[in-house]
């Protein structure tokens, strides 16, 4: 549980984790949402739906020159934000990369234990989708070699 | 009695914590409510002086759980104005209540073809139960349409309960919109047509002093929770006929006069709805909250109440963007608020909020049929209670704006 995260991934939950007051860690969250780009709406299918949560999330990975690259957009702005969380942290990563980080690191920015069960699994769900990408990316890496 | 508040509030032990280190604001008591010492002390007594099995132990500590619980249904009986206590039977709540109505009466006399008459704004425990009964019996569920209060509209009820309305069953209250219900009236439109009437009055019972025996209606349920009891007790009220008639829910001790391999026979009601060892610290306890309840006033506690509907409504008038759902005057609707804050997901401006130590509840609220009606995903729910006060609605308007005004700004990260 203390593996040592991606530099820029660790920054971020360093940030998030210094903040005590949980309205501005929200509004921490709510900034990194802002800074992510909209989705092009053809990746606004069913495919790309995250399945189990509140609000309308769309979440995918792409493999560019052996890197991944993780897309996605939700209309809530704070689940937005812990996906900003992921693509900003994570982004750019190997797919082995991507596949050695455990996602309860979010358990250390002290957001999750105040969010509804939904939103947690909302999460993981998003990270599971990012994660089954990835797998399908090292199957292709793979295949190729 | 002048109604003391402040008095009121200090016998609420968790109204004094903080919440992410602010003040606790609770305003989610639609989904449950608070509880006063009086209520934790009497599960406390119980377990500590008096816990025994009932209605079978010959033993003094038996006779005084059976006692103890044989006297917290004369209350419910004092409560609901029955005509005594064979017409209250305990459940585990309001869902229990009407699942058990659905099952033991609804087997017995619905056929295909009937319709069971429902209304728009029903929670999920209202619908799902008489789901389940028409789809075995091939019976139609029918909900009637709401006016533009979100109130049953009498006129299209009057065209729509026809003679194939075997059940009509509605909630006194909208666990949503706050809205009072035109009970009788809609009783006797059911009743003209020879319809089994159930009311839930989940929403209704915590609010005001109810005659249950005078709505022209054969039977109703709530939960204690939401009226400063524990959690897990519920209660059915039905006339004494009705209930002799059906036959048991469910099979076990206590609901047996005789059992012999060839055969069994049942205990007389309410027992006969009863079946094993039932809740009995927390009837018990929902014995000492009625009392709580009475001891208030009922008429003091329904002022206030009245006091902060009306001061909630102005109060949330004054929050930009905001869309109140429900009646518009105060003499029609509890003080439930449930609305939409434009541009804002419920979920965040609930876990926002949160943060600010401000308790409600956000999403379908049981009621999906009700907020595709209203052509909303869900909405933001605030629910007051007796031991609110107009400062606390004053706190949550605030709480709203600054929401608003967290969310509608773009900010740029530094």
């Amino acid at each position: 549980m203390t593996a040592t995260l991606p530099e820029k991934l660790q920054s971020l939950v360093d940030e998030l984790a210094s903040i005590d007051d949980l309205e501005e860690k929200y509004l921490m969250l709510i900034e990194l949402g802002e800074e992510l780009p909209d989705i092009p709406a053809d990746r606004k299918t069913e495919a790309c739906l995250i399945q189990g949560c509140q609000s309308v999330v769309h979440a995918y990975a792409t493999l560019e020159d052996g890197k991944l690259r993780l897309h996605g957009y939700a209309d809530a702005k704070i689940v937005n934000g812990l996906l900003a969380l992921l693509i900003k942290g994570l982004d750019g990563l190997s797919p082995q990369a991507f596949l050695a980080v455990d996602p309860k690191f979010i358990e250390r920015t002290g957001v999750i234990k105040t969010l509804t069960p939904s939103r947690v699994n909302g999460f993981y769900n998003i990270h599971e989708k990012f994660k089954a990408e990835a797998l399908i990316a090292l199957g292709k890496m793979e295949g190729k070699v | 009695m002048p109604y003391d508040l402040n008095k009121v509030r200090s016998d609420f032990p968790i109204l004094s914590r903080t919440v992410h280190g602010k003040p606790l604001v609770y305003l989610d008591n639609g989904a449950t409510s608070q509880k006063p010492q009086a209520v934790i002390q009497a599960l406390v007594d119980f377990y500590s002086r008096h816990n025994a099995n009932i209605h079978r132990g010959a033993h003094g500590l038996g006779s005084e759980a059976t006692g103890a619980y044989e006297q917290a249904r004369g209350l419910v009986e004092r409560f609901v104005g029955a005509h005594n206590g064979n017409e209250i039977v305990f459940t585990r709540n309001t869902t229990e209540s009407i699942n058990l109505l659905a099952t033991a009466w609804g087997r017995q006399h619905v056929q295909a073809g009937d319709e069971i008459v429902l209304t728009a704004a029903e929670h999920h425990a209202n619908v799902v139960p008489w789901y389940m009964l028409a789809k075995e019996k091939g019976a139609k569920l029918v909900f009637l349409p709401l006016d533009a209060d979100g109130r049953v509209d009498l006129g299209a009820a009057a065209k729509r309960i026809g003679p194939r309305c075997k059940v009509l069953s509605f909630a006194w209250v909208s666990n949503v919109l706050g809205g009072i219900n035109p009970v009788k009236a809609l009783a006797a439109l059911g009743k003209a047509q020879g319809a089994l009437v159930f009311v839930d009055a989940a929403q209704a019972a915590p609010h005001f002093a109810m005659r249950l025996a005078d709505l022209g209606v054969d039977a109703a349920a709530f939960s204690a929770h939401k009226m400063l009891g524990p959690t897990g007790v519920g209660v059915l009220w039905a006339q004494e006929k009705l209930l002799e008639s059906m036959e048991p829910y469910q099979g076990g001790g206590s609901m047996i006069s005789k059992v012999t391999p060839e055969l069994i026979t049942w205990n007389r009601i309410p027992w006969k709805f009863e079946a094993g060892t039932p809740n009995i610290a927390d009837v018990v306890a929902f014995g000492a909250a009625l009392k709580y309840l009475k001891d208030l006033g009922w008429p003091e506690l329904q002022a206030h109440e009245a006091r902060l509907t009306a001061h909630g409504l102005e109060k949330l008038k004054q929050v930009e963007g905001l869309k109140l759902y429900g009646p518009a005057g105060a003499q029609d609707r509890v003080a439930v608020f449930s609305f939409q804050l434009e541009g804002v997901d419920p979920t965040d401006a609930g876990a926002l909020l949160d943060a600010q130590g401000i308790e409600v509840r956000v999403g379908h609220h049981c009621c999906q049929p009700l907020m595709e009606n209203l052509g909303v995903p869900g909405l933001i729910r605030a629910s007051a209670y007796l031991y609110n006060s107009e400062a606390e609605l004053d706190i949550l308007a605030e709480g709203l704006k600054k929401v608003v005004r967290t969310l509608a700004k773009p900010h740029a990260r530094a």
